[in-house]
């Protein structure tokens, strides 16, 4: 019985989230297109989530490729299929690697972030110090954080992928003695628009995803030092997850 | 004016505010006083819209505040928060003129700038912090700075949220003195939630005694010492026996 009862209470309390989530969404969404706009709001989570996550997304992506060239080569050399290296890595890194990688670095640096600043800003009723002062916060602080990430993230995976694939690149090519012309032109003859495509897809739904569950749980943190960990945790937890989800549906659906 | 009638508000079981029945006259200068965690920063959130209660009504110049959907409605407010509540990301002048910035107020700039130059005068504050950040303020300045804010817009209604909490006994007597000062020279409607007796004293025009969620008292300033009232007396005297419950 208390078994059972275990049950219902996870299953209600996880259906209750997921519930506020879409009606946060829909808030936002009534607040999205009314004036006033915070363009400079926006201009500064652009900097913010793009700018400042090149070194992290870079290094990322650079170690990737280069791990992902050693490993098919390895893999390959099984079935006398080396020669394949470029274009695996191209292909693995744009449909697949790039995107996820990235919303997982940004779930962990810029969702964390904002979750942590807006949580602080709640316990420290700067929240409410808004609203006195005739501004929404939603209007004010979520919506530039949610849009940037939407629009930066294609933009950073499209950068992670190229630094990718130049660490696969550079691995080749020194390590493995591919030559540095059929690499390229391998690379880039056998990738395909709708890769391209599908990776910027799920670039701006990954985004899209990290900045969200950073607003929503820096908006609905609990009370002190304790509240904001618990905020920025979670927030972390949750965008991880649903990065990962979301990957599996979007990779379903533009396969 | 501003009128709660049979205001109720709770928190899961806990019940804060039981009926709180409050007339509040335009241009007065009302401090409610209470034990701390008696419901006095809730009762202020209710009034402001912050948080919504579950019964009676409140209106302010007779439109309901459950209106807040109102682009207007917070233009008429100035609010000094108990820990000043400045936005750390901005410097001084845009956290002064934060609502004129923005909004239906909206000012260039350089008149913002200048306008905060001007307000941080009035709270006895050199103009030349104006391009600090808050952290790099001690809390009495940063609490001036946050006062500074509240009357930014000329707003009608200012509340003041525990003004000299944290403040050394000095410091809290100038905080006292520029909020009876500012009241007095801008007219405006003050209502202050402090347990503090000398603040209560020298910015009050009339007091309210909350208890039990409940006004248990409301009268003139003057009328503070020989109130008639024994939780009154029990709470100005710092008596630790009384009708005051010590049960939170």
């Amino acid at each position: 019985m208390i078994f059972i009862r275990g049950i219902g209470k996870t299953t209600l309390h996880a259906l209750s989230g997921i519930g506020r989530v879409f009606l946060f969404i829909a808030n936002i969404l009534a607040n999205l297109l009314t004036r006033p706009f915070y363009f400079k709001e926006l201009g500064h989570s652009l900097i913010n989530i793009g700018y400042f996550s090149l070194p992290v997304v870079g290094l990322t992506t650079f170690f990737t490729g280069g791990a992902l060239a050693l490993q098919i080569f390895a893999g390959g050399a099984r079935f006398n299929a080396e020669a394949v290296v470029p274009q695996i890595v191209a292909i693995g890194l744009v449909r697949e690697l790039g995107p996820v990688l990235v919303g997982l670095m940004i779930a962990a640096r810029v969702t964390s972030s904002i979750a942590a600043e807006i949580a602080t800003m709640k316990v420290t009723e700067q929240l409410n110090a808004l609203k006195t002062l005739s501004t929404n916060p939603i209007k004010y602080l979520v919506i530039p954080r949610v849009l940037a990430a939407i629009i930066v993230l294609p933009i950073l995976v499209s950068i992670g992928n190229i630094i990718g694939i130049f660490g696969g690149y550079i691995v080749s090519t020194r390590a493995l003695d591919f030559n540095w012309i059929s690499y390229l032109q391998s690379t880039v003859s056998f990738l395909e628009l709708s890769d391209i495509t599908s990776s910027l897809i799920k670039a701006s739904a990954f985004g899209g995803i990290a900045s969200l569950m950073g607003c929503y749980f820096g908006i609905h943190s609990g009370q002190g030092a304790r509240g904001v960990g618990e905020a920025t945790r979670s927030s972390v937890e949750a965008a991880a997850i649903f990065i990962l989800v979301a990957n599996f549906v979007l990779t379903g659906a533009l396969f | 004016m501003i009128v709660l009638e049979g205001v109720k508000k709770s928190f899961g079981k806990k019940k804060i505010l039981t009926g709180v029945n409050l007339k509040i006259n335009e241009g007065s200068s009302l401090v409610i006083i209470g034990r701390s965690g008696t419901g006095k920063s809730v009762l202020i959130k209710c009034i402001l819209a912050l948080e919504n209660y579950d019964e009676g009504t409140i209106h302010i110049n007779k439109i309901e505040n459950s209106n807040k959907n109102n682009k207007t409605f917070y233009d008429q407010f100035g609010m000094l928060f108990q820990g000043g509540a400045l936005f750390d990301s901005i410097p001084i002048w845009e956290n002064i003129s934060f609502r004129l910035l923005r909004g239906n107020q909206k000012i260039s700039r350089s008149d913002a700038k200048q306008l905060a130059s001007e307000k941080l005068k009035l709270v006895g504050l050199n103009s030349d912090i104006i391009d600090l950040y808050p952290s790099e303020l001690s809390g009495g300045m940063q609490k001036r700075v946050a006062l500074a804010r509240a009357i930014a817009g000329d707003p009608k209604v200012i509340f003041f949220d525990e003004p000299t909490t944290g403040l050394d006994p000095i410091m809290a007597n100038v905080i006292n003195r520029l909020i009876r000062e500012i009241v007095v020279e801008m007219g405006v409607t003050a209502i202050t939630i402090t347990h503090d007796i000398n603040s209560t004293r020298i910015i009050a025009d009339d007091v309210a005694m909350l208890d039990s969620g409940k006004v248990q008292w409301k009268g003139e300033i003057n009328h503070l010492d020989n109130s008639g009232n024994k939780m009154v007396d029990q709470f100005i005297n710092g008596l630790a026996t009384g009708p005051i419950s010590n049960n939170y």
